[in-house]
């Protein structure tokens, strides 16, 4: 008779018995951010992006699934020095319970200019940014670096994007087919290679979830830190109806969400104007005694009159000429030509005018030389 | 005594032919009816028109040449404006060619276009469209919205005026039954821009969306809805406004005249004199004040940080000149900012200053080099901008900078060139804690446009008319100072490179170019990253004709410590017929791909647009004008990364639009 073996296997399922009875635990072990440090300018605001990688290890039993934090905080000087200020956005995400698990959260914040502020009115040097990771049985925290420095050296990020459109509102009815851009006014913290994509959402689209099309991508080196303007592409015009425009900016992640503007496209009530092509005299020209302003007739056309602008005040024709619409050239008369200064450069255009006044056509403005 | 023979002389010519004794002065002939009309022909009398050569004679409206266009009826010239005269008073001058070239002014006037004995201005406009939209087909898992709709828009106009006093108006209106479609995203009815202004003499009254501020270290791009009042003209030599504006833009009915909410608002004074009587524009003394408080970048249309919500104080004084028949211009400005960056006291508020100083030289202003003109300026610029200068009116004004720049220009027989040298230091308070970085950067712009040929009848050449350019920038940054984590030492270089061509015909035009640019990161800041990006067009347009537009685009960047490269490819082509009368088609497709060499991303669209429009009837003054169309829109989007992103998405429209404009 063996009896050593059978106490033995009583004792192994006794254990397994009991295991089996008991809760698995599951704890935060780790976290890290991608990357570990970042520089800010003092007193203004900066985007940072970062990614968390939180570490889950599983002991025994079954465990919460969900990796959360609730907030984040600024603190000056340490991870454990004074609160300076609050993120309010959680992060979560769901498992299935492995003894292993790793979790990347990816966040895009925006560090207030008020939160650097008051860090180095601590004396302080740099905060950090930390965050509290829970599975419901453990927590970790991890905090990401955020060294103040001047404004040259801050870590390429936006810090604004204002949208307006080139008259300067923010919102804009426009005739059909017109010329209407939209433009950013853009203030980095850093340098580096701006992504950027303008997006629009044409009347098709726009209700419900709105459906956006990109117009054109943009890539351009930041330098020295400081804002820029970025014009889009003539937005789309030729449909009536509500659109909607942005900038969509893909690199540096900015921390807040995109703004958009409003425009509206009102049905025609009258013909559009159209391109005079004007074949001399060529952009840059220098105005001599016999020069000839050329240009192609255009249909229906009563006269046609050229203007002569100041390049430094394009308000008031400084002088022109009109002439009947079975014409499709003229000079300047000694007594025009007495309206402009030598050596000045001036802008000159021609439009051809129908009936009632109503402008038909207009050239482009040329520059013209008066020596 | 030969002068007093000569004299003499004259008068016996002239007593035998009066002809020669000078032309006799011309006369205004009064006009029909109480006052004169802007579209009421004018007619001069003048003597002996019929043995004057008409092409001695020429007749200027507002210094514009209108002889072509004026009749002769006996001794009548009779003008009849091909244009509608604008209200208010317009100067007529008659000017005859003599026999040795000399011009004799045969008379000169100035007439008063008016609307009524009453009033010399009043007119007002309006126009709307209404459109009713019905979804006749649609798919995807978006959320397409309601199945129809109305949506429209409207602008009105008035002015009224006589004497010195002068009223006008002018707002847009948008309407949609989806309430989301609005600014305030409620409702069915919002406002756009409004514009209210009176004005008396000199002085003036605005309320609406309008920049009162001229631009300054403390103050840019401050367009805003608010009010503001003043005196002066821009001819006048001495002006002042007040000003109340919003300091965050908004849009819509909410926000009144947008000057009462004192959390959100910046109020100033501005005040601009030419204190050199002679020669106004030689200089221009300006000072502008202003206090506000900043709710954080929660405006229309603007984006950024919502935490800091500060307050503050703004003051500078600037002087613009301009000296040596106005060959040198400068600009000098002082400025000193007050700023709390939590608004409510319990940090200290920090006070800084600011000065900028520019100067730009004309050394050539049209000198004659050969046959052509040649320009030539050169410029120098210093600037100092204080570690915690803010201004409450300016979101986008970069601090802490202490900047020496100069720059230059020539331009001569279609060539224009560009250079630009800048040093920049950062910690311009010499703050212990900070580092302190040197920046220093150059740029050469060169571009080339050959001139035509001579005979403009022949048109251009097959290549078009073409132009050249070339654009580099350098960028180099070093630590000067260590401190904030970094150690003295090089930072951070950039250079970007950029070349491009276009050609240009009658009725269409293509251009190419190329770009490519690198970052290095000494730091470990960032990444070292290399770009590259390549866009061709073309766009042909010719009247009635069919219209097409095409653009190709891709960008390759490169992540060089990740060694990771981002491709991004678009073509985007636009097409668009008139089909018949009243009858137009347009359609569009842009394909576009995202993707990365580590395959985290993988992203293709397509998306197409069409229309067809009918003009059911065409709209005029006062005339309702009626379109029906039909309108769609498809957008396929394929993600290899993750197939759960894959859609596609489409959405068809009928639209009955009215429109209607009341004309002048």
């Amino acid at each position: 008779m063996h009896h050593g073996g059978f106490p033995r296997r009583l004792a192994i399922a006794a254990e397994l018995l009991l295991a089996a009875a008991q809760p698995m635990r599951a704890a935060i072990t780790a976290v890290a951010t991608t990357p570990t440090s970042r520089t800010v300018p003092l007193a203004r605001a900066s985007s940072v992006s970062l990614v968390w990688n939180v570490t889950r290890a599983t002991v025994g039993g079954t465990g919460g699934t969900t990796v959360s934090s609730l907030s984040g905080t600024f603190r000056a000087g340490s991870v454990t020095g004074v609160v300076i200020g609050t993120v309010t956005r959680s992060l979560s995400q769901s498992r299935p319970l492995a003894p292993i698990t790793s979790f990347s959260f990816r966040e895009s914040l925006l560090v207030p200019a008020e939160v650097v502020f008051r860090a180095h009115e601590l004396g302080a040097d740099r905060l950090f940014y930390v965050r509290t990771f829970d599975d419901g049985t453990g927590a970790a925290t991890g905090a990401i670096e955020l060294r103040v420095t001047g404004g040259a050296a801050g870590s390429y990020g936006v810090e604004r994007l204002a949208l307006t459109f080139e008259n300067g509102s923010v919102i804009d009815v426009a005739e059909p087919e017109a010329e209407l851009r939209a433009v950013a006014r853009v203030t980095f913290s850093g340098s580096g290679l701006l992504r950027a994509v303008w997006e629009v959402t044409d009347p098709a689209g726009i209700s419900g979830d709105a459906v956006l099309r990109p117009l054109v991508t943009v890539r351009r080196y930041v330098v020295a830190r400081g804002s820029i303007e970025l014009r889009s592409p003539p937005l789309p015009t030729h449909l009536t109806g509500s659109y909607r425009v942005r900038l969509r900016v893909t690199e540096p992640v900015p921390g807040f969400a995109a703004p958009e503007l409003r425009y509206y496209v009102q049905a025609g009530t009258q013909a559009r104007v159209s391109r005079l092509h004007v074949p001399a005299p060529a952009p840059g020209a220098v105005l001599h005694a016999d020069t000839r302003f050329v240009w192609q007739a255009v249909p229906e056309a009563l006269a046609y009159r050229l203007e002569i602008f100041d390049e430094a005040d394009r308000g008031r024709a400084v002088t022109g000429v009109v002439v009947g619409g079975e014409r499709t050239e003229a000079g300047l008369s000694v007594v025009s030509r007495g309206h402009l200064r030598p050596g000045r450069r001036y802008v000159w255009r021609v439009r051809a005018i129908g009936e009632g006044g109503r402008i038909l056509a207009e050239s482009e403005p040329r520059e013209l030389f008066v020596p | 005594m030969a002068g007093g023979l000569v004299n003499l002389g004259v008068l016996l010519i002239a007593a035998v032919d009066p002809a020669l004794a000078g032309p006799s002065a011309a006369g205004l002939v009064g006009h029909d009816g109480p006052v004169r009309r802007p579209s009421d022909p004018i007619r001069i009398h003048v003597p002996g028109l019929a043995e004057t050569d008409p092409g001695r004679l020429v007749l200027e409206l507002d210094d514009i040449d209108v002889t072509d266009t004026v009749r002769r009826e006996g001794e009548i010239l009779v003008l009849t404006p091909v244009e509608p005269l604008a209200w208010g008073r317009h100067r007529l001058r008659l000017v005859e060619r003599g026999p040795g070239d000399e011009l004799v002014e045969r008379g000169a006037w100035t007439i008063e276009i008016r609307h009524s004995v009453r009033l010399r201005e009043a007119e007002a406009s309006a126009e709307a469209s209404l459109s009713g939209v019905r979804r006749v087909a649609e798919g995807g898992p978006e959320d397409p919205g309601t199945k129809s709709g109305s949506e429209g828009t409207g602008r009105v106009a008035g002015t009224v005026a006589d004497g010195p006093w002068r009223l006008s108006a002018e707002a847009e209106f948008v309407h949609s039954s989806d309430p989301f479609q609005l600014p305030r995203e409620r409702g069915v009815m919002d406002l756009g821009d409004f514009l209210l202004k009176g004005e008396f003499g000199s002085w003036w009254l605005t309320a609406g969306h309008h920049a009162p501020a001229p631009p300054s270290l403390i103050a840019q791009n401050l367009r805003r809805r608010g009010v503001s009042a003043g005196y002066g003209r821009p001819d006048d030599r001495l002006s002042a406004a007040a000003f109340a504006l919003r300091n965050q833009e908004v849009a819509g009915f909410s926000g009144g005249l947008g000057a009462g909410d004192p959390g959100n608002r910046v109020t100033g004074l501005t005040v601009s004199a030419h204190p050199l009587r002679d020669r106004p524009d030689a200089l221009v003394v300006s000072a502008t004040w202003l206090d506000g408080r900043e709710p954080g970048q929660v405006g229309e249309g603007a984006g950024g940080d919502t935490e800091t919500q500060a307050e503050g104080q703004g003051a500078s004084v600037a002087l613009d000149g301009r000296l040596f028949d106005d060959r040198l211009q400068f600009q000098a400005e002082l400025a000193r900012t007050r700023y709390d960056f939590d608004g409510d006291g319990s940090a200290e508020a920090r006070r800084d200053r600011a000065f900028s100083f520019r100067a730009d030289y004309a050394a050539l202003e049209g000198r004659m080099l050969g046959d052509e003109p040649a320009m030539l300026s050169v410029g120098v610029e210093r600037r100092r901008i204080g570690t915690f200068f803010r201004s409450v009116a300016d979101p986008t004004g970069v601090a802490d900078r202490d900047l020496l720049r100069a720059s230059g220009t020539f331009s001569w027989a279609g060539w224009d060139v560009q250079a630009d040298l800048g040093r920049e230091t950062d910690n311009v308070n010499g703050l212990a804690l900070l580092p302190r970085v040197r920046s220093l950067q150059g740029a050469l712009s060169v571009s080339y446009t050959p001139p035509p040929r001579d005979d403009p009848e022949a048109g251009p050449a097959w290549y078009g008319q073409p132009s050249w350019a070339l654009n580099y920038v350098e960028f180099r940054q070093d630590v000067v100072r260590a401190g904030g984590g970094l150690t003295a030492g090089d930072f951070r270089d950039t250079d970007a490179l950029s070349l491009s061509a276009s050609f240009a015909y009658p009725a269409w035009n293509w251009s190419l170019s190329h770009t490519f640019g690198s970052e290095i990161d000494h730091a470990g800041v960032g990444a070292d990253t290399g770009n590259a990006i390549t866009e061709l067009a073309l766009y042909v347009a010719d009247g009635d004709g069919p219209s097409v537009g095409l653009s190709v685009q891709r960008s390759r960047t490169e992540d060089r410590d990740a060694g990771i490269a981002l491709t991004t490819e678009t073509v985007a082509l636009d097409l668009g017929q008139t089909l018949g009368t009243g009858l137009r088609a347009s359609v569009g497709a842009a394909w576009n791909r995202d993707r990365s060499s580590d395959g985290a991303a993988a992203l293709r669209t397509l998306d197409a647009t069409g229309m067809l429009q009918w003009t059911v009837h065409e709209g005029g003054s006062g005339r309702p004008g009626v379109q029906l169309s039909l309108e769609g829109q498809r957008h396929r989007r394929r993600d290899r990364v993750d197939s759960a992103n894959d859609a596609v998405v489409y959405r068809v429209h009928l639209r009955l639009t009215v429109s209607w404009a009341s004309g002048r």
